[in-house]
């Protein structure tokens, strides 16, 4: 069965099957598939180097206060009161979260809708200017715009009042997360034939008609791809929410997580860790949900120039 | 192999190159702002230029630009290296 299913695949275009391929279906298998072993020993070595500080923090979040200093991994005894201790301690701490799933969420939705329309009309609609965009928007993502570009945005900030103001930080971090979305969504739409908006256009589809009823649905996975980006931009952004804003009423989680080791005097390595794990754990919820999509988006092409 | 896969080379080394030389936030969270340390980067000192002290915004965002244009000049010298060689 095996066999016949090798043959299949190396059978030639014209259904002959050639000596070489025949050769190779029925070569005597090796006992011991060396490379494959050496392969799966380094992705499982990479997947450790991830999940390993993830884990490490995770039970230290649990760790008695003595215990996390302690060599050991794995906690002594388990001791959940960090998480509550953190949440009460910190007076901000409801207002930064709502702080941050605001700006997330504003920034995910405002880019993704920039980003499918912008994508959709460099593919697809005759705009004047379409090279000069494009590559302007590739040369972005050469250049390193987010530190250059911070002394202006904090000027302009200031001008238009929003310093202190944390719904100001989703202008720009739209900014930020634009060029590459457009530039993933240009891609996803590359992928759907030209022909499908022009039967569109013949049965009497606006563009706008064509975009919702034809063309959203095939680039689904794209906009996941989308939405992941922002959302991973959104939330970790640490350099302008921590200067932006100056009152710990309007920080960010990130802001929360870096100066909880600093600022509020030394806290103890177990509250900071919950602390952390409570800052991340939208971002892992989130992925977990999304990640079905997002895998079937890459491989649609989402990333490919 | 290796020369077909030049040009994708150049694309990941670029954009690993952009993001390494603008590292920021890790220096600025873990002690930065002390010139005899090595997280004393170009970053930094712009930040420390632009909301420290005399906060010379102006200086700081040119300290941005030449820091931009060194980079820039890498990454023509990257394109040159990597250009494919048919």
């Amino acid at each position: 069965m095996a066999v016949d299913a090798r043959l299949q695949s190396t059978a030639s275009p014209g259904g002959t099957i050639s000596k070489e391929a025949l050769a190779q279906a029925y070569r005597p298998k090796r006992k011991f598939p060396f490379w494959q072993v050496v392969k799966h020993l380094i992705l499982i070595l990479f997947c450790f180097v991830i999940l390993f500080p993830l884990a490490w923090v995770l039970l230290l979040s649990v760790k008695t206060i003595p215990d996390a200093n302690m060599p050991n991994i794995w906690p002594a005894t388990f001791e959940w009161g960090h998480y509550s201790y953190a949440w009460n301690k910190i007076p901000t701490l409801r207002q930064n979260y709502a702080n941050s799933i605001l700006v997330t969420l504003s920034t995910v939705i405002l880019t993704s809708a920039c980003a499918v329309l912008a994508g959709y009309a460099l593919v697809f609609l005759r705009a004047p200017g379409k090279a000069i965009v494009t590559s302007l928007l590739v040369a972005s993502l050469f250049f390193p715009t987010r530190v250059t570009a911070f002394i202006g945005i904090w000027q302009v900030q200031r001008e238009f009042g929003l310093i202190n103001k944390s719904w100001g930080l989703i202008f720009p971090y739209t900014a930020l997360g634009i060029a590459i979305s457009v530039f993933v969504m240009r891609g996803v739409f590359q992928t759907v034939p030209k022909d499908l908006p022009d039967s569109a256009k013949i049965d009497g589809a606006g563009s706008f008609r064509t975009l919702v009823s034809i063309l959203l649905p095939l680039v689904r996975n794209g906009i996941v791809v989308v939405i992941i980006i922002n959302f991973v931009i959104a939330w970790g952004e640490y350099l302008l929410a921590s200067r932006l804003m100056n009152e710990q009423a309007n920080w960010t989680m990130p802001v929360v997580l870096a100066s909880a080791s600093g600022g509020q005097g030394a806290w103890a390595m177990p509250r900071l860790a919950a602390v952390y794990i409570m800052a991340i754990a939208p971002g892992l919820i989130f992925f977990a949900i999304a990640q079905r999509w997002y895998m079937k988006g890459l491989q649609e092409g989402a990333l490919k120039a | 192999v290796v020369p077909r896969l030049l040009p994708v080379i150049l694309v990941l080394v670029v954009l690993r190159f952009g993001s390494a030389m603008a590292v920021i936030d890790e220096y600025l969270i873990m002690g930065a702002f002390n010139r005899d340390r090595p997280t004393y980067t170009w970053t930094v000192y712009m930040w420390e230029t632009a909301f420290m002290g005399d906060w010379r915004q102006g200086y700081a965002a040119a300290i941005g630009w030449v820091g931009a244009l060194a980079m820039l000049v890498v990454v023509v010298a990257m394109f040159y290296i990597f250009r494919s060689r048919d």
